[in-house]
């Protein structure tokens, strides 16, 4: 029994080397993948360079492509993969210390200082442009080793195992560094919901 | 007893449900009592939908197409072709 799931038309015509159809596949993709890169890089040279490595990759493995996911959510991977391997081999800039970020306690484990409510009613703050460009803001403060566990774990949906296999670390690190990520995340994003 | 410094630990297994369930009887019995610990949690919950505002679309309808970079990917296939099926 065969399937008929759209990626595979194009795969098929990929595999046979049609021009038309890598045209297809790179302009169908693209945009999405050059989001992913520069949500990682925060650089759209860099960004580029990783998607064009990410999408020739992808084509040399083409025939190795299982058909376990769908098409796109492969490409992700690699495109994911190509951008942290450029972030690897570049100068880490300066960076605030995560514990300079965690919430403080005194010598009885109570919190040094008291706890502003927050504003609730997320839902219309949160589709303001401005104020997810501040959360964006945020993300990117955060020492790099958190920034890129949260990306990878909250934003571009990967898992627990997914994000350890890429980052090559243990999987009880990514759960330590996402939890440390948001507790961080929530100091920085204090001022735009307390007061 | 918990203190306020473990709760802040132990949020995310709370509220992804993975802390055992003595713990968890612990952890809400330290909640019901601590005005500080109530607020930093939903703190915390907030701070976890404002990241989630920003999760990635699962498709690319909203993307705009990179004209110039799908021309490079395209005319860097034809070299990658020709270099693995040289001619002559």
């Amino acid at each position: 029994m065969t399937t008929n799931h759209p990626d595979d038309e194009l795969l098929a015509r990929m595999r046979i080397g049609s021009e038309a159809a890598f045209a297809e596949f790179v302009r169908l993709h693209s945009g999405r993948m050059l989001a992913v890169a520069r949500r990682i890089l925060r650089d759209d040279e860099a960004a580029a360079d990783a998607v064009q490595e990410g999408f020739l990759s992808a084509f040399q493995s083409l025939d190795r492509f299982a058909g376990q996911s769908s098409i796109a959510t492969w490409l992700h991977r690699i495109v994911v993969n190509t951008s942290l391997n450029k972030l690897r081999s570049r100068a880490r800039r300066p960076e605030i210390l995560i514990d300079d970020l965690l919430p403080k306690f005194d010598q009885t484990g109570h919190h040094v200082e008291p706890v502003n409510r927050w504003s609730e009613a997320p839902d219309e703050p949160l589709q303001r442009e401005e104020l997810r460009e501040q959360i964006r803001e945020a993300i990117d403060r955060l020492p790099e080793d958190y920034r890129i566990v949260v990306l990878l774990r909250d934003i571009e949906g990967l898992d627990t195992d997914q994000s350890a296999e890429l980052l090559q670390v243990t999987t009880a690190v990514i759960k330590t560094r996402l939890h440390r990520a948001r507790l961080a995340l929530r100091k920085l994003l204090e001022p735009l919901f307390s007061g | 007893m918990m203190t306020c410094k473990d709760v802040a630990e132990f949020l995310s297994e709370y509220l992804d449900r993975r802390l055992p369930w003595s713990q968890r009887v612990v952890f809400r019995l330290h909640l019901l009592l601590c005005r500080d610990c109530r607020r930093y949690l939903d703190s915390f919950q907030t701070t976890q939908r404002a990241i989630c505002s920003l999760k990635a679309p699962a498709t690319s309808e909203d993307e705009n197409i990179p004209d110039d970079l799908v021309k490079a990917i395209l005319a860097a296939r034809r070299v990658q072709a020709s270099d693995s099926h040289p001619r002559g």
